[in-house]
């Protein structure tokens, strides 16, 4: 046998890759011939020893692959508390705004400001003077201009329609907590308003007043705003 | 070596059924049909193996190195860390796969199962743990054990020495040649300039290694052999 051949035949005896016959021929070999047989004990240690140094390179590798992960990870770790950070703080503000913005008396009247419809006005059977002081004193709450509104609202609220005393009265009242909030008197005047009224002014009294009297809407308003205020413009 | 292909993740893939199927991401939602494709590229070996390799252990570690703190947890006997267990218990079945034509369907589960057999013959050695009787049954001891593989012993790092200064291109050539790469791969990975070139270095590297063994007598040859 040619050194070339039995080269090739214990290469693939090494990797696991001989065929059955070329095993058995090896076998003889190495039982019939002493030099055979020490030739492939010692490559088979050679080959024992790169194995044992390819995968020592390996694990080294492993490792690196290991520590990358690890570093990863804690980049990760840095980032996602940060951007919980940065969220919590927005949250905060945004609710903070929102409450803010909400709560604000102005805002609060809007909502349950009624302006009578102009259906409404004729079929009450208003005099055109009337009419044009009515729509004056909505658009001047609309605009916010309230003490303007509290002017020209007051006259009806002694007028014969129960209707239209009603809403005048109402809308005067949510315009004087526009402008001085929920002061003691104005809540005298409301609950005294809400026991001589008709619907649905009764029923938006009530709700307005227990809004007004809710725990979050006093920690709110009375807590929070004063102190913040301060720094709100600064955010904005 | 020429037997086994890997599966051509770029192009398209004609099934047996001569269906070509475009989307050969496909791979990345069959676990099954990705350990195959992984079992067969390691068993090639060459660069793809290698990359195969560093793939199948990104893929996988994790979930493994869980499992294994699990299981290090059931054998307070076991001292080791998980991290060392999951990197030998890999290098057994890299071992298995390549050598052995070992053949599994889930390549994660033949992992734990190696990292297991070793965590018990661990547990089993320091004979700190009180099993119930199981006197028939064998906890599969690996036929390569990690110890005779990858523990760095004296005899191993002197050999280590002694390769290092016969020179960097006959240790390099002979990795690339045990990592199964083929003579054109060496040859382009070294640049070297052809593949006959690299066959009659590795042949050179290999009988001069073996001269090295045989000179220093650090070893007595075995006679236990594959």
């Amino acid at each position: 046998m040619e050194e070339k051949e039995l080269t090739e035949l214990i290469d693939h005896y090494l990797f696991g890759r001989i065929r059955s016959q070329d095993l058995a021929r090896l076998e003889y070999l190495r039982k019939t011939n002493p030099d055979i047989d020490l030739q492939v004990r010692e490559s088979l240690e050679a080959f024992r020893l790169l194995k044992y140094l390819r995968y020592k390179q390996l694990r080294q590798k492993l490792q690196q692959i290991d520590a990358t992960d690890g570093s990863n990870g804690k980049v990760f770790m840095k980032h996602r508390w940060m951007l919980a950070t940065v969220l919590m703080v927005a949250s905060f503000l945004c609710l903070w705004l929102w409450t803010e913005y909400h709560y604000a008396p102005e805002s609060v009247a809007s909502r349950y400001f009624k302006a009578a419809p102009e259906y409404f006005m004729l079929y009450q059977e208003l005099n055109d003077e009337d009419v044009s002081r009515w729509v004056l004193a909505t658009n001047a709450f609309d605009q916010k201009n309230f003490q303007l509104a509290i002017d020209l609202f007051h006259p009806f609220e002694n007028y014969e329609q129960d209707q239209i005393a009603a809403a005048a009265r109402w809308n005067a009242l949510l315009a004087y907590f526009a402008l001085h909030g929920p002061g003691v008197v104005w809540k005298e005047e409301v609950i005294q308003f809400q026991a001589n009224t008709i619907e649905p002014f009764r029923s938006e009294s009530i709700r307005l007043l227990r809004t007004i009297n809710s725990p979050w809407y006093r920690f709110f308003i009375s807590r929070i705003s004063d102190n913040l205020s301060a720094l709100k413009p600064r955010l904005m | 070596m020429s037997d086994v292909f890997p599966v051509n993740l770029t192009g398209v893939y004609i099934s047996p059924g001569k269906h070509p199927v475009e989307n050969m991401h496909q791979l990345d939602l069959t676990p099954y049909l990705r350990d195959q494709y992984y079992l067969n590229t390691i068993k090639a070996g060459g660069l793809n193996g290698e990359k195969a390799i560093i793939s199948l252990y990104t893929q996988y570690h994790k979930s493994v190195k869980n499992i294994v703190s699990e299981v290090i947890d059931i054998y307070p006997a076991c001292r080791t860390e998980p991290d060392d267990i999951t990197h030998d218990a890999f290098l057994v079945m890299i071992h298995k796969i390549q050598f052995e034509s070992a053949t599994s369907r889930s390549l994660k589960a033949f992992w734990i199962g190696i990292a297991r057999k070793l965590i018990r013959n661990h547990a089993k050695k320091l004979k700190r743990i009180t099993l119930v009787e199981e006197l028939d049954e064998e906890y599969g001891i690996p036929e390569i054990s990690p110890e005779t593989l990858f523990l760095i012993t004296e005899e191993n790092q002197q050999f280590e020495n002694f390769l290092s200064k016969s020179g960097n291109r006959c240790k390099d050539i002979l990795l690339l040649w045990i990592a199964q790469y083929n003579m054109d791969e060496i040859a382009k990975q070294l640049n070297i300039s052809g593949a006959s070139v690299v066959r009659k270095m590795k042949s050179a590297c290999f009988k001069k290694l073996k001269i090295l063994i045989r000179k220093n007598n650090f070893f007595n040859l075995r006679t236990d052999e594959r």
